[in-house]
């Protein structure tokens, strides 16, 4: 048995030491691995090296591995960072797709052609999806000429990845999200963790909302009605959260499919 | 302060059809705030399924112009209000802060004559810019008859300028407006746009068809549009189906269906993206789009001798023309091949080639997945398609 760490480079080892020696990597959680099984860990992927074990799997299989540090292989790497974010990770499924596209190619598994890839292609999706909606849908309040203040709704562990993909927006404000238990800030590239208690009566501004709600009105044709097309859009885990959400309501209410 | 503004200007521009915020340039230098991005950004959607994604309002609904189809016409009875140029950029930057839109697309009627509308346009984009040192997006429209020193102005400080042809021709355009000239108001701002946005890099222009109001027919408008694309520079052309408003003299002429619309961008993407030429665009007697089949699908059944292609070593354009491949499963197609040969439809299925619309086109490692009689004698209940605009 092989185990690994949920980091990329623990996953490619995973990957490589099970196709090397036709064993069954196991990802290192919380729980240890119980059963018959128990005890008879082979490897530990945190402790190999790549630059081994990359030219003996060349070897075992007459492959070549170079594309892993070019394009190909950054895509790769990027993919499966998205489904370690993934909540929960699927590892077995991660392990399943680095596998095959180390024996058919990095594009068998780039462009999902088989069904794990598929499947493992569509949870980094989400993941990505969740940022790019959050980029959207997030309403900062200011806490003051500096600082802004949002309470996002997320579903995978993607606060950093939207402060930082905000970060060009708001080149000299300090962005602050709060999450279930904590706020995470970014200011001038740094990271932080803070406690939330401090930005929690900057979530809601009626004020501002309201001039929102009425603009969004405004821009609504009614004879185009399409609550199919806009559930699409912003699905509606997300109508609760959001301002416009209660239109989204009585809108489909008014006219129940 | 700004709410009561907000609903009748902001009701004025929802017609104008422009959801795209994506750019690759960068207006100034060292932006205090905002910057663009390549992929754009959705705030929100509309329950109609509209994308809200720019802040798109008028500087002004009072207008003297009389377009028969325009909710703001001259003639019509209804409250009217006005932006100053200071108030409306402090009103989108704040929204622009609390991050509720991406950027500002800003039209107008024309107030007391098109000079000084346009430079109450000018004005908010320059505050904008340079006083608040915004890198965001804008986009701004350019109103008929505009001067070239003003389109100039507009295409320096906007990602997009736009100005709305409405109609493809002549004739058609005298059935809206007795005030507009086609050549004089339209065609002469077009070819100044397109030679002035030459010179400001990352500055795109796009126009805006009404559809159905004037008893134009499809062939019109995408002769009118191939036209716009090959010798205008326009990145893209918008269509917007007729809506009757009360009071206009077009109030009686029934709404255009959606489905039409719909259809029209089916074709103008084929134009630009798929490689389709207008001659391979299927037109009935009267010279409109068939609503049953999708224009793709109308061009597979016409063209049977073209089909079935194999999958293995179909080029990318004959992939492009097979239904249920876009241009991104096209290019998947083709980088997998060169590593691995497809055997099963699930593999395509997986690609994302949407296989129930592929399926009788192809083959697969020389093999048909489906029976190919119905190339012969295709039945319309064969090919429903389901669509989210038919509701």
């Amino acid at each position: 048995m092989i185990l690994y760490s949920p980091r990329i480079k623990s996953v490619l080892a995973a990957a490589l030491l099970a196709g090397i020696h036709g064993e069954t990597a196991v990802a290192k959680t919380a729980a240890p691995p119980e059963g018959l099984f128990a005890d008879q860990c082979s490897h530990d992927a945190d402790h190999e090296h790549l630059n081994k074990i990359v030219p003996l799997y060349e070897t075992t299989f007459a492959t070549t591995l170079s594309w892993l540090e070019e394009a190909p292989g950054l895509q790769l790497k990027r993919l499966i960072q998205l489904n370690l974010r993934h909540n929960p990770p699927d590892f077995p499924l991660i392990l399943q797709a680095v596998s095959e596209a180390l024996r058919h190619g990095p594009q068998y598994c780039l462009q999902c052609v088989s069904p794990a890839a598929r499947k493992f292609t569509n949870r980094a999706n989400a993941v990505q999806r969740e940022v790019q909606r959050m980029l959207g849908f997030i309403r900062f309040v200011p806490k003051d000429e500096q600082t802004l203040v949002a309470k996002p709704l997320l579903f995978h562990h993607t606060a950093d990845l939207i402060l930082r993909r905000f970060q060009g927006r708001y080149p000299a404000h300090k962005l602050v999200l709060i999450l279930d238990n904590c706020a995470v800030s970014l200011f001038h590239q740094q990271l932080s963790k803070e406690p939330a208690a401090p930005y929690l009566p900057y979530i809601k501004d009626p004020a501002a909302e309201e001039l929102w709600r009425r603009y969004y009105q405004s821009q609504y044709i009614n004879s185009r009605k399409n609550i199919p097309l806009a559930r699409q859009h912003i699905p509606q885990k997300y109508w609760d959260w959001l301002n416009e959400g209660q239109m989204l309501k009585t809108e489909k209410d008014e006219n129940p499919e | 302060m700004f709410a009561d503004k907000i609903t009748l200007l902001g009701e004025g521009a929802k017609y104008d059809v422009c959801a795209s915020c994506a750019s690759t340039g960068q207006k100034i230098g060292k932006a205090k705030i905002g910057r663009t991005t390549p992929s754009g950004v959705c705030h929100s959607f509309t329950p109609d399924g509209r994308c809200i994604s720019l802040f798109k309002i008028l500087m002004s609904n009072e207008c003297i112009k009389d377009c028969a189809y325009c909710p703001n016409r001259v003639q019509r009875d209804i409250p009217r209000a006005s932006f100053r140029a200071e108030e409306l950029s402090t009103l989108f930057l704040d929204l622009y802060r609390r991050n509720y839109v991406e950027g500002l697309f800003l039209s107008s009627g024309v107030k007391d004559n098109c000079r000084a509308s346009m430079a109450e346009i000018l004005k908010t984009a320059e505050i904008l810019r340079g006083k608040h040192k915004f890198g965001g997006y804008i986009h701004l429209k350019i109103l008929p008859g505009s001067s070239e020193n003003e389109i100039q102005q507009a295409a320096r400080l906007a990602d997009r300028v736009s100005l709305n042809i409405e109609v493809p021709n002549q004739n058609r355009l005298t059935a809206l407006s007795k005030t507009k000239d086609f050549a004089r108001d339209l065609l002469a701002p077009l070819t100044s746009i397109s030679s002035l946005i030459e010179q400001y890099p990352g500055t795109t222009h796009t126009t805006q068809y009404i559809i159905g109001a004037t008893g134009e027919s499809d062939q019109e408008i995408l002769h009118s549009v191939s036209d716009l694309y090959a010798n205008y520079r326009l990145k893209r052309a918008y269509f917007s189906a007729f809506q009757p408003v009360a009071h206009t003299p077009l109030a009686e002429i029934p709404a255009t269906p959606l489905l039409r619309e719909n259809r029209l961008y089916q074709s103008d993407f084929l134009l630009r993206l798929y490689g389709f030429q207008l001659t391979d665009l299927i037109f009935d007697q009267q010279g409109n789009l068939d609503l049953t089949f999708d224009p793709k699908l109308l061009f597979a059944i016409s063209n049977p001798h073209l089909f079935p292609q194999e999958i293995n070593t179909a080029s990318y354009q004959q992939l492009l023309r097979i239904p249920g491949i876009g241009p991104r499963s096209a290019e998947r197609i083709i980088r997998v091949r060169r590593q691995f040969r497809f055997t099963t439809p699930l593999e395509l299925k997986n690609l994302g080639v949407v296989l129930r619309r592929t399926i009788r086109y192809i083959t697969i490692n020389g093999k048909s997945f489906a029976n190919l009689h119905w190339l012969n004698n295709p039945r319309p209940e064969e090919f429903v398609q389901l669509s989210l605009w038919e509701v």
